[in-house]
């Protein structure tokens, strides 16, 4: 359970994540069955202070990625979560994001998809700097630091299956694409969180 | 006004129009009665049309991410389609099958325009896969009824020119009649006993 401290703290940090992000959470749970939980969900960020009515977010609208992380908080603990499921729910993301389908050029090409990765960051959040550390194309992997976000631990399980996914829409359907996160701030105190994608095809 | 107030402002509108714009595509994306999907570059299913979605009996997101090719009853049509669609920007009218979740052959006029970016790079496709199923089966309905009509046509038509020819023939024997003696009524005939 999170303490009170902890989400005065998250509350604090600034920036702001387009209201997509909350939609995705949101088509995901229903998804799963369980859109009847969605207004416990709001109940308990409206204890935290935190006004999010899920069928009154739009898409495009900027909101403090504080109210974000809290939301991703609140549907762990409401619907008693693992760190997979929530790993589950950043995969399902790109497939339903409006923003992917707008404003994301799915070049096959590995080297120009990884160019625009940084634009995609900003696209979804004013604040953090995604950077491209390396691309492989002969040993198939690239790796990301996320620099300058910070907000929980569980944000770290929500990308590893959202940069899975999002890497997966550029490549031939049979690929299977992996990622994991190798390096984080919360357990080793390193300035960025180091990510790992690996695909077969 | 400061400029940073009219700065904010400015955004502020921008966020608006966006909103206006997010609610217009994903109003059209709804209730477009054509079956319509976008792509990626090498043709992964981005986005469905929910009459798409009835069309393929997919939900949203079971075929969200998977290839098109999948819905095309023959691949080597599809590579030919997506080569043109690459070489040329845009296709028109293919009639082709495809095939629905459950296994359920459609008939399809597939139409498909690229979408480029800024650069004038292909970043995707937009498909429309209309079903002219019914049509086609109307088509051959009435094509066969025309073959029908034809060759009744042909047999009515025969009968009317053998009539024609017969009343010809009649009216020569007739005049051949008239041209050979006549014989008179009064003259008694003799009958062999």
């Amino acid at each position: 359970m999170i303490t009170t401290e902890e989400v005065k703290a998250i509350l604090a940090k600034e920036g702001d994540a387009r209201g997509v992000v909350f939609l995705t959470d949101a088509n995901y749970i229903t998804l799963r069955g369980q859109g009847q939980i969605l207004p416990q969900i709001e109940k308990q960020l409206a204890d935290w202070d935190i006004p999010v009515k899920f069928s009154e977010i739009k898409a495009m609208n900027w909101y403090p990625v504080a109210w974000r992380m809290l939301s991703l908080v609140a549907i762990k603990e409401v619907l008693n979560w693992t760190d997979e499921d929530i790993r589950k729910m950043g995969e399902n993301a790109p497939q339903v994001s409006v923003i992917v389908k707008l404003f994301f050029k799915l070049f096959p090409s590995v080297k120009k998809f990884a160019e625009q990765i940084p634009r995609y960051w900003r696209k979804h959040y004013t604040v953090g700097d995604m950077e491209v550390v390396s691309v492989d194309e002969t040993n198939r992997q690239m790796l990301l630091h996320l620099k300058n976000f910070n907000f929980h631990p569980l944000l770290c399980k929500y990308y590893e299956g959202y940069f899975a996914r999002a890497t997966k829409l550029t490549r031939p359907v049979a690929s299977v694409v992996t990622a994991k996160e190798n390096d984080c701030h919360f357990k080793t105190g390193v300035p960025f969180h180091e990510y790992q994608l690996n695909w077969t095809l | 006004m400061t400029y940073d107030h009219l700065l904010q402002k400015r955004a502020e509108e921008l966020q608006e129009d966006v909103g206006v714009l997010e609610s217009y595509i994903q109003s059209f994306w709804k209730v477009l009665p054509i079956p319509v999907c976008s792509t990626n570059p090498i043709f992964t299913i981005l986005e469905t049309g929910d009459t798409f979605n009835f069309l393929f009996e997919y939900a949203k997101d079971e075929i969200v991410g998977e290839a098109l090719k999948i819905l095309f009853v023959s691949e080597q049509f599809f590579s030919q389609l997506t080569n043109q669609l690459v070489g040329k920007g845009e296709i028109f009218g293919f009639e082709t099958v495809v095939r629905s979740k459950s296994g359920r052959e459609i008939i399809v006029s597939v139409s498909a325009i690229a979408r480029r970016d800024e650069d004038g790079e292909v970043v995707g496709y937009i498909f429309s896969l209309v079903d002219i199923t019914e049509t086609k089966k109307f088509e051959k309905q009435l094509t066969e009824q025309i073959q029908n009509l034809e060759k009744f046509q042909r047999l009515t038509v025969g009968r009317e020119i053998k009539m024609i020819e017969l009343k010809r023939e009649i009216s020569k024997l007739q005049k051949r009649g008239s041209k050979s003696p006549k014989v008179s009524a009064r003259r008694p005939i003799k009958r062999k006993l």
